[in-house]
């Protein structure tokens, strides 16, 4: 059964979309949003950040451009209007399911010495 | 050389994207491994920041792969191309070989599929040799070929089998070797070529023990040249032949990694 870090980790590109709707950033200071928006919960793995923001990039959900600040060269990414609409779409099908299993989970009773 | 350079240079080996994408991906990959290693350098020496930011990637060969196919590589249409171009080398290296090992004793035998034995030797020496140092799913092509001939072919050679297992042995020493990244890869296709020498001779040895076996026949002639007999089997024009094989496509190997190395463009800076 997936644990905490593989339901996270299939949501990624979400976590990533949601991250870029409050505007534009690089993969850097992605990680670090991730972290600090969670209270450090989540960790993005490094590996798994730049195939996942490529694959958004290729499927035209974000639009990314090289931008220099403090003398560095940093590549940037924002929503691209699809990519805003489609992002909308996951936040309500989210909170759908979360509500759903918010329900769900509420029947559940507590297990012994949980 | 620092890590991150160390680690940048890996991943540039083992990118497959579009050239167009290439400088994007390091550039952007070399920016975050150095802002990653400027936060962590308050707490360590440089060289230990480097290695850790570094450490934090994973593994070249995993984030190279990934990034090569989040960047539109696919696996089919490149495993085509290569064995396409395999075949189409053998293929001009059988014609261009023949007037010199003779054309009546060699007859087309590759494209015989009871000529398992020899067209065996031609790949795994030729291709799958050849190919230890470069893409795995080139080492696959005689193991692809080779296969329908084992199957099929009814007329084999007494060390055939022998050399079937020799190729898959091979095949798989270059798939693990070669995996992109491996740091072991020349080791572990070694590892498969020893085992494609090894087996047929282990095999020979065996058949020789059987008293009723073909080679214990031969055996009887003499240890030594019943094993030859048994574990080459060939002409000396087919072991000329399969030098011929082993070189040229070492040397097409060699020439379609410098045609993708001039088709790259050059390192990016950070």
């Amino acid at each position: 059964m997936a644990g905490p870090d593989k339901l996270l980790e299939g949501n990624l590109a979400t976590i990533l979309m949601a991250i870029l709707a409050d505007g534009a950033s690089y993969g850097y200071a992605i990680v670090a949003e991730a972290e600090r928006r969670t209270s450090g919960r989540l960790k993005i793995r490094q590996s798994a950040l730049y195939p996942a923001l490529h694959k958004l990039e290729a499927d035209g959900l974000i639009e990314g451009d090289w931008r220099e600040a403090a003398g560095r060269r940093r590549r940037y990414y924002k929503l691209s209007p699809t990519g805003r609409r489609e992002y909308e779409r996951r936040i309500a099908r989210w909170r759908e399911f979360s509500k759903t299993m918010n329900a769900a989970l509420a029947k559940v009773p507590r297990l012994a010495g949980s | 050389m620092g890590s991150v350079d160390r680690f940048v240079q890996a991943i540039q080996q083992r990118l497959r994207c579009p050239v167009e994408r290439r400088a994007t991906v390091l550039e952007e990959l070399r920016a975050h491994l150095d802002d990653r290693t400027e936060a962590l350098l308050p707490r360590w020496t440089r060289d230990q920041a480097e290695r850790r930011a570094v450490r934090e990637m994973g593994p070249a060969w995993r984030l190279a792969l990934r990034l090569s196919m989040a960047n539109g590589w696919h696996i089919a249409p490149w495993l085509v191309r290569h064995v396409w171009a395999a075949s189409l080398g053998l293929l001009v290296l059988a014609a261009g070989a023949s007037p010199f090992v003779g054309v009546s004793r060699m007859d087309w035998q590759l494209l015989k599929v009871d000529s398992a034995g020899f067209a065996a030797f031609v790949f795994i020496f030729g291709y799958g040799v050849a190919q230890l140092a470069r893409g795995w799913l080139w080492a696959t092509v005689p193991l692809i070929l080779l296969t329908p001939s084992w199957v099929i072919g009814g007329d084999r050679a007494p060390a055939d089998t022998a050399v079937w297992v020799a190729a898959i042995c091979l095949c798989v020493g270059a798939m693990l070797g070669d995996r992109p990244g491996a740091t072991s890869r020349r080791w572990a296709g070694w590892v498969g070529a020893s085992g494609a020498v090894i087996w047929p001779l282990a095999w020979s040895v065996w058949q020789m023990s059987v008293p009723w076996s073909y080679a214990a026949e031969r055996a009887a002639r003499g240890w030594f040249s019943g094993l030859l007999d048994t574990w080459l089997g060939y002409t000396a024009d087919e072991v000329v032949m399969i030098g011929i094989a082993a070189l040229a496509s070492w040397a097409l190997a060699r020439g379609l990694e410098w045609w993708e190395r001039r088709s790259r463009p050059s390192r990016a800076t950070a």
